[in-house]
């Protein structure tokens, strides 16, 4: 999966980072993921867009992963499943929707496994950049 | 010392398998489980629980944790006791995943996820309720059919948030009809190539195998496309499938 990053802006000036995935998320490809994430956390992004137009496939590690960036946005260490337990016990859970984060563009295979595993309620998927900009 | 490592985490593995359980035995029925592990110990499991059989109802989970190694292995222990606990008590397959996913997000062992699909076949009427926690839906094929169609049933993966709602879904299994539960170590089983075997190849593999006699069929069936398919390919997942098929009269 290559993953690209671009800085946008939502209407009030606010930065939003824009990562574009392309290729496949799954459980090979989940870390990076996470690891780009915490890279622009640790950078100071506090809101991040995911442009899913050109991810052909979705695996169950991807909603680890999107869960993993979720928490990172709101400044919590997400579990991490290579390394046992002690790493994973002072996470916080996520209970409503997830503001800082949201999702564009998904293509039919990735929005079946959003709609399928509940993720559409606590994340917010757009289908016009703009839009989902605006929306942060 | 790696020695003893090595010999530690196959004695886990083979701790891991003894948790999946034999497939049952009721009248107008046949069952099938598979199994086969991944290189690294990972985190599928199945299960099946008897109430009052042969008249009675049977009730099965499919479920797959998010995540690799020791500590997806060590989720799916647990997680298998806390939705065995949690069947004694709960008055439906929604129900019971709704109480399992509070006690796994409650608990902090419970950092990975759960995709779990929990059903209920009441053996006499044939009517199997079904919740689904953020797994692969199962696939139904009634008898002499040419396609497979797909159950739809969302809900949420459990351990990931607090607060879930999940809802009952129900089909009526007539004779000669076949379920097939599966976890994603099928559709993402990858060839020497890199692509995935996907739902399609599923789907006809499963079709195949259901013309046969029994549920035993559609799961070799499937096995043997996934592993042709692979042609060797190391596997990333778990595999695993369980089928149910209602004897056709």
């Amino acid at each position: 999966m290559d993953i690209i990053v671009e800085n946008a802006a939502t209407p009030a000036g606010d930065p939003v980072a824009v990562l574009k995935l392309e290729g496949e998320l799954d459980a090979s490809s989940y870390v990076e993921l996470i690891e780009r994430a915490r890279e622009l956390t640790q950078a100071g992004a506090s809101r991040l867009l995911l442009d899913l137009s050109g991810l052909l496939y979705m695996g169950s590690a991807g909603l680890f992963a999107l869960h993993s960036v979720a928490m990172l946005l709101r400044g919590q260490a997400p579990p991490d499943p290579e390394l046992g337990y002690g790493a994973l016990h002072d996470a916080e859970d996520l209970d409503e929707t997830i503001s800082e984060l949201k999702l564009l563009n998904p293509q039919a295979q990735v929005d079946r496994v959003l709609e399928r595993t509940g993720m559409k309620r606590f994340f917010e998927v757009h289908t016009d950049r703009s839009t989902a900009l605006a929306a942060f | 010392m790696a020695g003893r490592l090595e010999e530690e985490l196959r004695v886990a593995r083979d701790i891991q398998l003894s948790l999946l359980p034999a497939c049952p035995v009721a009248p107008g029925y046949t069952f099938d489980a598979k199994y086969l592990a991944a290189r690294e110990m990972s985190g599928d499991f199945y299960d099946f629980l008897y109430h009052a059989l042969p008249e009675g109802r049977l009730e099965l989970v499919i479920g797959d944790v998010t995540g690799k190694g020791v500590p997806a292995a060590l989720m799916m222990a647990h997680s298998r006791a806390v939705l065995r606990s949690e069947a004694r008590r709960a008055e439906s397959p929604a129900q019971l995943l709704m109480s399992a996913n509070q006690v796994l997000t409650e608990d902090r062992l419970a950092r990975l996820f759960l995709s779990a699909l929990y059903a209920r076949l009441d053996i006499t009427s044939g009517l199997v309720t079904f919740a689904n926690a953020g797994h692969d839906l199962p696939l139904l094929i009634r008898r002499g059919a040419r396609s497979a169609v797909e159950l739809d049933a969302p809900g949420v993966i459990l351990g990931a948030f607090r607060r879930i709602e999940l809802s009952d879904f129900s089909v009526r299994l007539e004779p000669g009809d076949t379920l097939i539960f599966y976890t994603d170590g099928v559709t993402e089983a990858r060839d020497p190539e890199g692509r995935l075997f996907g739902d399609e190849r599923l789907a006809q593999a499963a079709l195949a195998g259901a013309a046969g006699a029994a549920a035993t069929d559609v799961t070799l069936a499937v096995l043997d496309a996934v592993t042709g398919f692979m042609r060797g390919a190391p596997r990333s997942d778990d595999i695993t499938l369980v089928v149910i098929q209602r004897t056709a009269a």
